[in-house]
């Protein structure tokens, strides 16, 4: 996708936040993509509030894939690219808004604890952050998130969540809505 | 084996396990075999963790995995039930004691317990106790045990619902909570039919009829108090004033030596009121100064496990433990530690003279690991004693601590160290005022 189509997408993210009226929005806008990953369903989904078969929608989209990346970096309140490289512990994820740490449980029944530590003071940034949307290998990826406690947010996964296994490839890049 | 239950008004809820985990994880209650954290987790994660947390207070392990049967929506009701669960769990009893007829003890508690274990009462308990009947009835059919556990006031509203089978235990202190355990951890192993003698204790009797008798008017109080005072004014012309200032004025400047033997001329005083004025001195001036002191330490035991519970140490990826040392026990320790330390904070405003001894118990024979030293604190500094146990025995922390830097109190100190149990050096420095601690290992 070429810059200014990218400058337009992020417009219109911050353009649909504007509107409060987003039932009337969506009737006039035209879908832009195929498998009904329209503009408006992507920013549905980018503020969290779409279910997993519309993220499996859009993953399978490479159109929807691309405008709801530009609208999920426009939107998220923090985000994680990338690892640089290999982490010699696949089980930590630094990043510069926050670090991912991942515990399994000392029961060993399966249950893991994923971590995300934030940087910022909880006063400084925005508290109510209720998704954390992966993406790797163009597969987007979602789970709900519980409220900050002592700048970190604990969530209880399985240890075959595929999540989890999105969180220790160092190709996923994390976005918190 | 002894389950513990926490009363919903919808359903009553089991404690089905604790685990302990890593010192980073917030604690955190999950509905078993599902993963999914209840909404009070993050309530359950300050219950543990200090500074607010208690369970951390009591057991030295910051973080914690309590899995239940059911949901838990919202409320503290469930603190009493989980304190009771996580003293059982630090005992080695939570769900493992068990006796050969295959009898259960089951706990039935709801109150919400502050940091020092005081617990207030609760709201809609007769809804939770009659949403606990299907419950009950089982309990019943099975011929198990099933104890009660409120605050007095909600065991009050439920009077009328209790019936003869049930063990209740009406629990407002610490103290109550302790006798509680101590109750559910050997009456297990009791013939059921026993157990209807201990529905009230002697003592709860005796304590709640004089509380009766003095709560029925304000006019007995009163008279009460008047004929007290009116006591203590004609008594106390007779009370010895000069010795009892020489005595403090002797403690003031460290002769503790003439201070015990002065102590001990009064308590073999034939006159009654010299006798008791000096008691009471010793009482309220000398041992309350013990007690003081004693509490201006920030006395912890730090120590380190490896971070995959194997027995190699020295890497990057150690987990800390502390554990506060503020009663007479304590915890056991992970035998596969790699480090232990002894800290010792002065959080008062003066400088403090401070003697430290520690040894390890094997039967009635006692090994020194740490010989006795005195050393000086001044307000914040703090010391770290490396303890280094190379068997496995329980170990017993002794300390004293006074503002006199001499070697009166410390001789009695080091005569104290050679016999930890013995009374008689311990007891002089009570008597003169000396801080005085020691802690004693159950297991290792």
């Amino acid at each position: 996708m070429t810059k200014p189509n990218e400058a337009i997408l992020s417009d219109a993210g911050i353009l649909f936040d504007k509107i409060t009226n987003a039932h009337l929005m969506h009737q006039h806008v035209e879908a832009t993509a195929s498998d009904g990953c329209d503009l408006h369903r992507l920013w549905q989904a980018a503020n969290g509030q779409a279910d997993d078969t519309v993220l499996h929608a859009i993953s399978l989209n490479l159109t929807a894939r691309r405008q709801f990346k530009a609208i999920l970096s426009q939107k998220a309140s923090a985000y994680q690219p990338q690892q640089a490289a290999a982490s010699s512990d696949s089980n930590i994820r630094n990043g510069a808004d926050f670090d991912v740490r991942i515990t399994p449980s000392s029961s060993q029944d399966g249950l893991v604890y994923v971590q995300l530590i934030f940087h910022q003071q909880a006063s400084e940034q925005d508290t109510d952050k209720q998704m954390l949307i992966s993406h790797c290998h163009g597969i987007f990826r979602q789970k709900p998130l519980t409220a900050v406690q002592d700048q970190r947010i604990q969530i209880l996964l399985h240890h075959d969540d595929p999540m989890l296994k999105d969180l220790k490839d160092p190709e996923t890049e994390l976005y918190i809505k | 084996m002894t389950c513990v239950f926490i009363p919903t008004t919808q359903h009553p809820v089991e404690i089905i396990s604790l685990t302990e985990e890593h010192s980073d994880i917030q604690s955190v209650i999950c509905i078993t075999n599902t993963f999914n954290a209840l909404p009070v987790s993050t309530a359950y994660h300050g219950f543990v963790r200090r500074p607010t947390g208690i369970i951390q207070k009591l057991t030295g392990i910051p973080s914690f995995r309590a899995d239940v049967s059911g949901i838990i929506d919202q409320g503290d009701s469930w603190q009493l039930s989980m304190l009771i669960a996580h003293r059982l769990h630090h005992h080695d009893q939570f769900r493992k004691a068990h006796d050969a007829a295959g009898h259960m003890a089951h706990i039935w508690a709801s109150g919400q317990v502050d940091i020092n274990q005081n617990v207030t009462p609760i709201q809609h308990i007769r809804e939770k106790f009659q949403a606990s009947q299907s419950l009950f009835d089982d309990i019943r059919s099975r011929g198990d045990q099933l104890h009660i556990v409120l605050h007095p006031d909600n065991w009050a509203e439920l009077q009328d619902m209790i019936t003869e089978d049930m063990i209740c235990h009406r629990v407002s202190v610490a103290a109550d909570i302790d006798q509680l355990l101590s109750d559910a951890r050997l009456s297990v192993f009791q013939p059921h039919s026993n157990l209807a003698t201990s529905r009230l204790r002697p003592h709860q009797n005796i304590s709640t009829s004089f509380r009766r008798l003095f709560n029925r008017s304000w006019k007995r109080r009163m008279l009460g108090y008047g004929l007290t005072m009116s006591i203590m004014i004609s008594l106390q012309q007779m009370i010895p004033w000069h010795p009892i200032h020489a005595a403090m004025e002797m403690e003031k400047s460290g002769a503790h030596v003439e201070l015990i033997r002065m102590l001990k001329s009064y308590r073999q005083d034939d006159r009654f009121i010299p006798r008791l004025s000096f008691l009471y001195f010793e009482e309220a001036y000398l041992k309350e100064k013990s007690r003081t002191l004693i509490n201006q330490l920030d006395m912890q035991l730090v120590w380190a496990v490896s971070d995959d519970n194997s027995a190699t140490c020295g890497n990057a990826q150690m987990r800390w433990h502390r554990y506060q040392i503020t009663d007479k026990t304590l915890p056991s320790l992970p035998r596969q530690r790699c480090q232990l330390y002894l800290e010792i904070q002065n959080n008062g405003t003066d400088r403090l003279a401070l003697a430290v001894a520690i040894h390890a118990k094997d039967g009635d024979t006692i090994t020194p690991i740490l010989q006795p030293a005195q050393t000086e604190l001044a307000p914040t500094e703090h010391i770290r004693h490396p303890v280094q146990t190379g068997d496995n025995k329980p170990l017993i922390i002794m300390m004293s601590a006074s503002d006199h830097l001499t070697m009166n109190w410390y001789r009695w100190f080091k005569r104290w160290s050679n016999r930890p149990m013995g009374m008689n050096a311990r007891k002089s420095l009570l008597d003169t005022g000396i801080g005085v601690h020691m802690a004693v290992q159950d297991k290792p």
